[in-house]
This record gives C-alpha cells, structure tokens and sequence, in this order.
C-alpha cells in the first residue's frame, strides 16, 4: 500500500472557503462537471495513490492516467506551493474546469484554492490569480525564497 | 491503534519488560486549517436535493470507470453505486473510517463482514474478496 506519510500522518485534503463556493455555483451551473469534479477531490482525499501523484509535476501528461497534474510554474519558482490539476475527457479533451489547489508541507495538507473554468490564462495580474494568492495567503503557508 | 513492541527505554514499562506489547497511536489524518470545507461535508451537502445527489452519483461512477476501470477494487465497487465510503459504511453498520482501511488495504475482514458488504453491492463473495486482494488474483 502507498501511503504518503511523514511522522505518522496521512495527507489530506480540504477545500478553502472560496473553492467551496466555486464549486457550489458549479452546482447550478454545470451539474456534470461539479459531480465529477466534487467526486474526484472526495476520492482523491480518500485514496493515497490518488493524493500521492497531486505532488508529481507533469503526472498525466501523455493522457495515460486520468488527469494532468502540474506546478502553477511562474509561482512555483518564486516560492509559492501552488499546483491545478486537469481531468482529462476521453476519447479527448478534458473537463472545462481546473482545479488549483496548494499545499502545505508541515501539516502534509492539500488546499483546495479555487475551481477555474479552464480559459483562465493564469496571468499574474488576473483578478482570479489575486483572488487565488490571497487564499493562499489566508491559510498561512510559508513561501520559499 | 497499531500494536508495536515496545522500544528499550520508550515507556515506563520498558525496562522491566522490553518485549511488552503496548499501543501507540496510528497514523492521523493532516488537520484541516479552521474555517476550510471537508469535502465529505460539501458532498453531503449537495446530496441533500435530488438534483444535487443524482450529479455526485454520477461524479462518483465516472470515477469509478475512469481511475479503477482496469481492475476489481472495493472503491469501484462503491463508486459504481454513486456510494461515498460514509453510505457504504451506514448501509454495512460500521464507521466510514473501517471502509476507507479496506479500501486501502490496511484490515484483513472476517468473512462475516466479507459476506454483508458481497450482499450489500451486490456481488458474489468471491468477487469481493478479489476486488479486496486483487495481486491475489489467479
């Protein structure tokens, strides 16, 4: 079995209030893809295979697994433990929504920051990208430098 | 809990007795910050309309097909229900946390527990007990 624990702790993950929210105006929006992105982050959160590979960079890339993990890069660089992973669709394409999600590696925890609907370009300056920073921010995570 | 053998030194009882048995916690799940949502709790929540229960059934069934669709597994299984691991446990009589070491391997179940989950998903006792050690498969 693989479990992804350090000092007797299993990982585990929870949603930031916004990220809640996100997914509740999914809820009304776009039933299909708010079941199954609500269904993966409870499966993830319950299968240590599953939250193991939520710290891969590029795991899924070749559609071979049934998402695509990846380090939000241009803040990951900058210190920031920020990741989105992508549900892929088969026969292709992927589902329309990211999730982007952070995490802490004191407390082995995963956060879920925001759900974004996949045109979101990531910009810096982006009022999502803002909105994201100032949740991981609130949680109180320490950024490299 | 978790039985170890108690280390020289590592509680009172150590030095008279090195080889005593003793229990020390198992490993716990990270601890959510204060104010953060569990998403068992969100699910629920959405589970409380028709609307809301029938997308999560659904999201819980593509799982099933999507991430454990090349072999038998307990978490297929539930999923292919729409089932969280809480309704499984509720429909069986035992703690959520039970079916989640299950599902992962960590508890070896009496048969009689074997056979009320085989009953309850609906599949023979012999498929259950592969999708529960499926390396054990001929």
């Amino acid at each position: 079995m693989t479990r992804n624990t350090k000092f007797g702790i299993i990982s585990s993950l929870s949603l930031h209030p916004d990220a809640a929210d996100h997914l509740r105006a999914l809820m009304v929006g776009d039933q299909v893809a708010a079941g199954k992105i609500a269904a993966f982050l409870q499966q993830a959160k319950n299968d240590p295979k599953i939250i193991a590979t939520l710290l891969d960079h590029d795991f899924g890339n070749t559609r071979r697994e049934p998402y695509h993990v990846s380090k939000w890069l241009e803040f990951w660089n900058t210190g920031f433990n920020l990741w989105r992973v992508k549900l892929w669709t088969f026969p292709k394409g992927s589902l329309r929504y990211r999730i982007v999600y952070a995490y802490q590696p004191s407390t082995q925890h995963y956060h879920v920051l925001a759900i974004v609907h996949r045109d979101f370009d990531y910009e810096t300056d982006h009022d999502v990208t803002q909105r994201i920073l100032a949740a991981y921010h609130s949680i109180g995570i320490t950024t490299r430098h | 809990m978790t039985l170890v053998t108690s280390q020289a030194g590592s509680d009172a009882n150590a030095s008279s007795a090195p080889w005593l048995i003793r229990q020390v916690p198992a490993v716990q799940q990270s601890v959510a910050p204060a104010g953060a949502v569990d998403i068992d709790d969100l699910l629920a929540e959405f589970e409380t309309t028709p609307k809301g229960a029938k997308s999560v059934a659904k999201g819980r069934q593509w799982v099933a097909k999507t991430f454990y669709g090349d072999g038998p597994s307990l978490a297929a299984l539930r999923l292919q229900h729409g089932w969280s691991q809480a309704e499984l446990a509720r429909q069986v009589g035992t703690s959520q946390s039970y079916i989640g070491r299950l599902e992962t391997r960590g508890i070896d179940p009496q048969l009689s527990t074997v056979r009320k989950i085989a009953l309850i998903l609906g599949v023979s006792v012999t498929a259950l007990v592969e999708a529960l050690t499926p390396e054990n498969k001929p």
